[in-house]
């Protein structure tokens, strides 16, 4: 599978429409000035000397996670705590994508922005949500058994309690007919 | 007395400078500034230029051996060989470690300073994986250890009187087929 992620084209300064008006030309005179020697300088000097070579984005393979690692197996936990850090980093970007999204939405749709960037809010919110209940308050030296314990936690929480967001229970412990 | 005495004022200076043995005369800077050359032997009082001195020379320093070299280097990096551009991977072929990192800069140090994360996960797990195999071996050794002296069936690490160990699991097998007795495990 190839990914699909190409970088955005170089930007290239538009060319200036002169003759609309006065501050217009003005403006874009000033602009000029300042831009044609650094261009001149790229095109004739710069990039004919310049030979092309590639990078690469490096490509993880995956490997078995920290539930299916047997408990005395040292190196697959290792590997599934080198696979969780590098997950935490993908879904970092992820979270900062979706808020720049809405951010930006909110920006331009001042002051309408409610109901044409709901949909962009409730999607951050859910992935903030989401985000939390994985990676959250497991501090700076965090281990991927920590996270799964948190997991477990949490699913023995909505056993006793129900859904997390309907409260708790005052009697979690009495024997009710499990929904599941 | 030779030497240097601290004095303030002019008329303390020149009343000292009197006292003082002719051989090696030395007079204050209002009087020697004005009488220059000659055969004779003066000695200055300035303050001190030290410190001006050492920031005259850290300046050069720093700036002729680092702050223009390093400039020069880096001008002719960027403009000459620049950045790399991001391609797709090639079928079949796996990048070296440093063909992940775009600028020369960070290209040259990945390649001959800094060690290729790759090789040094796998040196991690391995090491990771033989001292865990160690520890595994010392707790077995341990656990029969502690077999032993409990049981007392075997001459190896402790030396009990009496019976000779292989005796001694022949009758823990009579004795447990008998039910009479059971050591405790």
């Amino acid at each position: 599978m190839s990914d699909d992620c190409q970088p955005p084209p170089a930007k290239q300064f538009s060319q200036p429409i002169y003759g609309r008006s006065k501050l217009e030309d003005f403006n874009d005179r000033v602009g000029a000035f300042f831009r044609r020697p650094v261009v001149w300088f790229r095109e004739t000097i710069v990039v004919p000397n310049r030979k092309e070579y590639a990078w690469y984005h490096q490509k993880f393979p995956r490997v078995k996670d920290i539930d299916q690692c047997y408990m005395d197996e040292i190196d697959c936990i290792y590997e599934a705590n080198e696979q969780f850090k590098r997950d935490k980093l993908v879904d970092n970007m992820i979270l900062n994508l979706l808020r720049y999204r809405m951010d930006d939405c909110v920006r331009e749709e001042y002051p309408d922005h409610a109901p044409r960037c709901f949909q962009l809010k409730e999607d951050y919110e859910t992935a903030a949500g989401n985000w939390f209940s994985r990676y959250g308050e497991l501090g700076g030296h965090y281990h991927v058994k920590e996270a799964y314990m948190r997991q477990k936690h949490r699913m023995l929480w909505e056993r006793r309690h129900g859904p997390i967001g309907c409260g708790m229970k005052s009697d979690p412990y009495s024997v009710e007919p499990e929904s599941h | 007395m030779r030497g240097l005495r601290p004095v303030t004022t002019f008329q303390a200076v020149s009343a000292t400078a009197k006292m003082i043995s002719p051989t090696v005369p030395f007079r204050s800077i209002a009087t020697s500034l004005v009488r220059k050359g000659g055969h004779d032997r003066i000695m200055t009082i300035t303050p001190s230029r030290y410190n001006w001195q050492q920031y005259k020379d850290q300046l050069h320093f720093y700036i002729f051996l680092g702050v223009i070299p390093l400039s020069v280097l880096v001008f002719l990096v960027n403009v000459f060989v620049g950045p790399a551009t991001l391609q797709e991977i090639p079928e079949g072929y796996t990048p070296k470690h440093y063909e992940y990192s775009p600028h020369p800069v960070t290209r040259f140090l990945a390649r001959y300073y800094y060690w290729n994360p790759q090789e040094n996960y796998e040196r991690n797990l391995h090491y990771i994986k033989e001292q865990d195999e160690i520890r595994k071996m010392r707790l077995m050794t341990w656990k029969v250890r502690d077999l032993m002296r409990d049981r007392g069936d075997y001459p190896n690490f402790f030396m009990t009187k009496g019976i000779h160990g292989k005796y001694m699991q022949h009758l823990i097998k009579e004795w447990d087929d008998n039910k009479f007795f059971h050591r405790g495990d």
